[in-house]
């Protein structure tokens, strides 16, 4: 089994087998992001392979100090918002910061699988869901999302509290049919 | 951060999902080397049409029996010329008896045909004396005057065993167009030879007469032959309208920006991506438009001079994965132009169609290498100075808006520039007046007008076809 620096070598030199050999080992890897990004499953699938090229064309610059995974999810992300940047556009995010929230309660998710999760998050706005991955999942600060999603921080803010709103409502419905499946 | 998102983080550490087999297929087929769309691509295309254009030539020329020889009279041939010669010699009567009496056996009678024929030539310029014109027309219409007399003259003088029943005069004029060895069609082109082409051809006429009959020199004197003022013309100016397309291959190079390039890899989000925009490798022609009027020269009997203008919409297609927002206006990253590198955003890889509008003048001189009465082949050659009036990129994003770009400002093209012409044209005349063409061409740009700041050196060329109809104004001296 190769590493990762001597398949990289051999995917530069345009070796197929290993391009698929680094494929096998990271696809699955991948393919949960890109589904947080997705509004299906076959969206994602369409991130990831459009990823992947990007991956194989990219790798002769690929500085050897970073992380190899960071750098494929760098790139998986990259691809996501931008596959969604045209829905971005024609379904441009508002400011509702001014909208008066709700109290918030505390959220426990611990007791749902990522399949949940992500499910729930494939059902946000697709503005509330470029922002909820990128602060919540993704760890960007909301200028920083400002900037790439062309949107003011205030909108990132507002798209995010109201991803997070929408999120626990979810997460609620989800709980109850938990409990009650439980308490049968 | 809260204890909900450090949860969605490790809800999501580790996770796997195996995507279906398709996704490698797609990768395996995005990684596919893409056929270059250069000029072999471009050959192979007009490579059909070419034999398409030349299949059709030939239908026509087999349909107008161009391949064919006839050796039919043509009675509307009419040679003009002048003489000198005294017209006081001989008449058509005393000729007509010369030839009864002579004897076919023997050589005095061979000359005495010679005479025959002199003397005949000699009557029709008396006829003609009032314009001191003779013509072929003539001469053959005598012929066919002493067929109709044959049963009262005896028969004629037949030099080596021609047959006796045809009379001397037509031998005469058979020999006239086996020396030529024009067909019936190409008989009529005579209207168009100028008096140097029937010096030479009646000069050929000479030799084989002399060879054929071994007597002395045929004596046609043709010093003096000048262009009949009805039927000759003397030059030719056509007017033709041209509707036509092709190829455009920008061959701009790509752009390396790299403040742009150092930009990019300094964002954390972009990843290792480099800005693709444009660039050889990627350009792929698409179907670009041309229409026009120009206006043709004739310069003596095979030179042509022909200029007009041109308006032309070249288009081709290239790869950008970015895009620049502009006052709010999201357009496309393409390599002839800067961008402010704080609004450069990715997207994925997407087509940009650039389009370029131009009015060009070629200046172009044209060999006919063949100048029939139906076709004419003409090759072209000259210079072309091609005015650039606009240039349009538009990214298929349906989010971006069409960039008009500034010429003033654009690494490509220049507003102004040269390119060297060349081409074939085929030429169906339907009468006296018109005439369709069509035409196959290629036009490379000059390089060292292109820009040559360092940023990319380019070599744009064209290859187009054109269908017209040309117009001819006929100017007689």
């Amino acid at each position: 089994m190769f590493q990762d620096e001597d398949l990289i070598a051999k995917c530069v030199e345009g070796d197929q087998q290993a391009q698929r050999e680094l494929y096998d080992r990271y696809a699955s890897k991948l393919m949960p992001m890109a589904m947080r990004y997705a509004k299906s499953q076959a969206d994602a699938e369409d991130i990831l392979q459009d990823a992947f090229i990007k991956i194989f064309r990219s790798l002769e610059t690929f500085r050897k100090e970073a992380q190899f995974l960071t750098w494929m999810k760098r790139i998986v992300i990259n691809t996501s918002i931008n596959h969604n940047r045209k829905k971005l556009y024609q379904e441009p995010m508002l400011d509702i910061e001014k909208t008066p929230l709700h109290v918030e309660q505390e959220l426990i998710i611990s007791q749902f699988h990522f399949t949940e999760l992500l499910a729930m998050i494939q059902k946000l706005p697709v503005g509330c869901r470029t922002v909820f991955n990128m602060f919540a999942i993704e760890g960007y600060a909301h200028k920083e999302i400002a900037e790439k999603l062309e949107i003011s921080e205030g909108t990132s803010k507002s798209q995010y509290s109201r991803a997070r709103a929408l999120m626990k409502a979810m997460v609620i419905d989800a709980s109850e049919i938990v409990q009650s499946k439980i308490s049968v | 951060m809260g204890d909900f998102e450090k949860d969605l983080q490790n809800a999501f550490e580790g996770a796997e999902f195996t995507p279906s087999p398709q996704v490698w297929d797609g990768v395996k087929a995005g990684l596919a080397p893409k056929k270059k769309a250069g000029v072999f691509y471009m050959w192979q295309t007009y490579g059909v049409a070419a034999a398409i254009l030349f299949l059709f030539t030939m239908g026509f020329l087999f349909r107008d029996e161009l391949f064919t020889t006839t050796g039919s009279d043509s009675p509307g041939t009419e040679l003009a010329r002048t003489s000198e010669t005294d017209p006081a010699k001989g008449s058509p009567e005393n000729a007509a008896d010369k030839m009864a009496a002579t004897d076919p056996a023997s050589v005095d009678s061979l000359k005495d045909n010679k005479e025959s024929t002199q003397s005949l030539i000699r009557n029709k310029q008396l006829q003609a004396s009032d314009n001191k014109t003779v013509t072929l027309k003539s001469l053959t219409e005598m012929a066919e005057g002493n067929r109709n007399q044959g049963s009262q003259s005896a028969a004629l003088a037949t030099p080596k065993g021609k047959e006796e029943s045809q009379p001397f005069e037509s031998q005469v004029l058979d020999q006239l167009q086996a020396a030529t060895a024009m067909s019936a069609d190409e008989a009529v082109s005579i209207y168009e030879l100028t008096p140097q082409d029937l010096q030479q051809s009646i000069a050929e006429l000479k030799i084989r007469w002399e060879l054929e009959n071994m007597v002395g020199p045929m004596e046609i004197d043709t010093t003096n032959i000048v262009a009949n003022p009805e039927t000759l013309v003397a030059s030719r100016t056509s007017l033709n309208g041209i509707f036509g397309g092709g190829n455009f291959n920008p061959n701009a190079g790509g752009t390396d920006d790299l403040a742009l390039q150092e930009n990019i890899a300094s964002d954390p989000l972009a990843g290792d991506f480099s800005v693709k925009s444009g660039g050889e490798e990627s350009e792929e022609q698409l179907g670009s438009l041309s229409v026009g009027v120009g206006i043709g020269f004739d310069l003596g009997s095979r030179w042509i001079l022909k200029t007009g203008l041109r308006y032309s919409q070249y288009r081709y297609a290239t790869t950008s994965n970015a895009y620049s927002v502009e006052d709010g206006q999201p357009l496309p990253v393409f390599s002839n132009r800067t961008f402010a590198l704080s609004q450069v955003r990715y997207a994925g890889d997407y087509e940009l169609i650039n389009t370029l509008h131009s009015i060009s003048v070629p200046v172009q001189m044209g060999y006919k290498l063949l100048d029939g009465n139906r076709f004419g082949l003409v090759l072209n050659a000259g210079l072309g100075v091609d005015y650039f009036v606009r240039y349009t990129v538009k990214g298929e994003l349906n989010f971006l808006e069409t960039t008009k770009v500034d010429l003033a400002e654009s690494q490509f093209p220049n507003r102004l520039n040269v390119n060297v012409l060349t081409g074939i044209e085929l030429n169906y005349k339907l009468n006296e007046k018109f005439a369709l063409s069509g035409e196959l061409f290629f036009r490379q740009y000059i390089p060292s007008l292109g820009p040559t700041d360092g940023i990319a050196t380019t070599t744009p060329s064209f290859f187009g076809f054109g269908l017209g109809l040309n117009y001819y104004l006929t100017s007689k001296k």
